[in-house]
């Protein structure tokens, strides 16, 4: 298959395919998605670096 | 050579740039560590591809697959999936919310503050920061040897000078030393912000290149199905050694329970496959992303980018025994190749008197697999090709080596020296972190000289291993298992470090090289295969250390106190609401 002498290495070659159209399905379907409680736990992370980021310039 | 010297200067100039850039903004020591945290996604499924992907993956790697065939695919697989994957999904989200609540800058001082251990943080500084020089040096290796490759073709055709072993070994050395100085500049003023800028850049054009390279591959034999076949039909043409140590072909798979089945699967797909999760330098990059959509894209970036990137090395590793036996013919088996034949046994014919050998990827690389990509990308690639491959070679050596010495600097300066041992202040963590940086350096080259032939992948390997065995339990369950407990994860870290140490030091038949699986008193007789037991000594260490690791962090956990209420609801705080 596909000019290999065993079935094993057409099943590697056409897995890392797969493999790689997986990850862009999966990341254009997932594109937008800022995950479970996205908004809120952002909102508060975003709220604890910039409470960091300040604390670090106090002199 | 004009052309190489005026595109070098032009590229260098920008990844200085890039790294000036990153220079300015870099202010607070957080900044230096960290690179401050939001990125945009592109960079942040660059600059991960870039330092994950380096010269030790396209050259180490891909001469690994010129060597062993298409097998090596099984570990572009694993590098898709689980290093991007399962990396990104199942570790990459919460280490980036667990990390921003703990405030953890480095990946010792994350797994440090998650079990409330100054111990665990030292510990795993002291690993990092011992054994990182041994990738580090497989990534200067790499790309010394293209420097090499380019140098010689350079010096062969412009000066007329002869190829001697001699010669080729000073230009080497002079590579590796030349290459750290350039790096010591690059990496001391820039910090990670320059590093992430300048690796997603260097990440971008690398993956066009190995496009170009792949293309250019497959038209040299006629396609993709008849390349194949071209290679399929070079079977007989495999070094009698290979054959009996289990490799009955470039694109068939290594025969089942051979030592060199075992040695290829455990160590190189299995070892680096898995490895990756836990790579200090790696684990960086998830405290850096803005926010898990970041991540989400990333996965699509990422997988597209190992899959152009390591998965064209290694078809074209595999591929450059058909390409060069079509092109070269036999070459003349004399010097260096006279040794080769008679430690992995290389098809001869005597033609009209003189003993020829067909020129497979192990002989055009006279034995060292990882000349075969730089002699390929040289010998076999237009002029214009091989001057911006080189480039695209260092820049993506300096945006891995970058990191790397940045995790061993962190590790030695904040991890071991400030953390565990209680010293340092106020003020002092970024210069202790460069004087990290410098011995990290240091410590590269030592190794870079005297490591032997064909090491890059086995080094590379080795420190991913080794990694997946002291860290991968205590960080997976730490993400995952609020009843991993404190002296758990302090277990599963010393024990899995022992373990795969003890094995590799007193049990593994460990090969200096992949190569001397077959050279040597240790090396395979006709038919080798063995006992069960001489079996084992070919299973790569970390796949005992590794269970061992895992049996130790659940039980001793489950016999030990609980980490406190409060502390947990503390590493949780931004991954339950």
């Amino acid at each position: 298959m596909l000019g290999f002498g065993g079935g094993e290495m057409a099943l590697a070659y056409l897995l890392c395919l797969l493999a790689a159209l997986g990850c862009v399905v999966y990341g254009l379907i997932k594109w937008n998605d800022m995950g479970r409680y996205g908004e809120f736990l952002e909102a508060k992370i975003e709220w604890e670096r910039k409470d960091r980021g300040l604390k670090e310039h106090l002199p | 050579m004009a052309v190489k010297i005026i595109l070098a200067l032009v590229y260098l100039a920008i990844v200085f740039y890039l790294a000036y850039k990153g220079w300015k903004e870099t202010k607070e020591a957080s900044d230096y560590m960290l690179a401050g945290r939001p990125m945009h996604p592109f960079i942040t499924a660059m600059s991960y591809g870039g330092t994950f992907i380096s010269t030790a993956a396209i050259i180490g790697f891909g001469g690994a697959a010129g060597v062993f065939g298409f097998s090596l695919l099984w570990l572009t697989v694993l590098n898709i999936f689980v290093g991007i994957f399962i990396a990104m999904v199942f570790f990459g989200k919460r280490t980036r919310r667990m990390g921003i609540a703990l405030d953890a800058h480095t990946f010792p001082e994350f797994l440090g503050r998650r079990f409330q251990s100054r111990f665990i943080q030292g510990l795993s500084g002291l690993v990092v920061f011992l054994f990182i020089p041994l990738y580090s040096a497989a990534v200067l290796i790499g790309i010394s040897r293209m420097l090499e490759a380019t140098v010689m073709e350079g010096l062969v055709q412009s000066l007329g000078l002869a190829v001697s072993p001699a010669l080729t070994a000073t230009v080497f050395h002079w590579s590796l030393v030349g290459f750290s100085l350039l790096l010591a500049v690059y990496v001391l003023s820039g910090g990670m912000k320059g590093v992430s800028y300048a690796t997603a850049f260097q990440a971008t054009i690398m993956v066009a290149m190995m496009v170009v390279l792949l293309v250019v591959t497959y038209g040299k034999l006629g396609g993709l199905t008849s390349a194949h076949q071209a290679v399929t039909d070079l079977a007989n043409l495999a070094p009698s050694k290979f054959k009996a140590g289990g490799m009955g072909g470039w694109t068939v798979g290594l025969d089942r329970g051979t030592p060199l089945c075992l040695t290829v699967f455990s160590t190189l797909v299995f070892g680096v496959g898995i490895g990756v999760l836990a790579q200090p330098q790696l684990v960086l990059r998830f405290m850096n992303v803005k926010s898990d959509m970041e991540l989400h894209r990333a996965v699509a970036y990422g997988g597209f980018f190992v899959l152009l990137t390591t998965g064209v090395a290694f078809v074209v590793g595999a591929l450059s025994n058909a390409v060069f036996v079509k092109s070269l013919g036999a070459v003349p088996v004399e010097g260096a190749l006279a040794v080769l034949k008679d430690a992995v046994g290389l098809v001869v014919k005597d033609e009209g008197g003189r003993i020829v050998t067909p020129a497979i990827s192990l002989v055009v690389g006279q034995g060292n697999m990882d000349a075969i990509i730089p002699a390929y990308v040289e010998q076999m690639m237009p002029n214009w090709f091989a001057a911006l491959f080189l480039l695209v070679m260092i820049g993506a050596a300096l945006a891995t080596l970058s990191s790397q010495y940045q995790a061993g600097g962190t590790a030695l300066g904040r991890d071991f020296y400030e953390m565990a041992l209680g010293k340092g202040g106020e003020g002092r963590e970024i210069t202790l972190t460069r004087v990290g940086v410098g011995l990290t350096l240091v410590m590269t080259l030592f190794w870079a000289y005297v490591l032997p032939f064909g090491v890059i992948a086995t080094a590379t390997a080795f420190f991913f291993g080794l990694c997946a065995s002291a860290f991968l339990p205590a960080y997976f369950l730490g993400l995952y298992w609020k009843g991993m407990t404190r002296a758990g994860a302090a277990a599963s870290v010393a024990g899995g470090l022992a373990t795969s140490l003890i094995l590799t030091l007193f049990v593994h038949r460990s090969p200096a090289s992949l190569l001397g699986l077959l050279e040597g008193p240790l090396g395979l007789a006709p038919g080798a295969g063995g006992s069960f037991t001489d079996l084992l000594a070919f299973v790569d260490p970390n796949l005992i250390a590794l269970p061992v690791s895992l049996i130790l962090a659940v039980g001793v956990s489950l016999a030990s106190a609980r980490i406190p209420e409060d502390h947990l609801k503390l590493c949780w705080r931004f991954i339950e609401r």
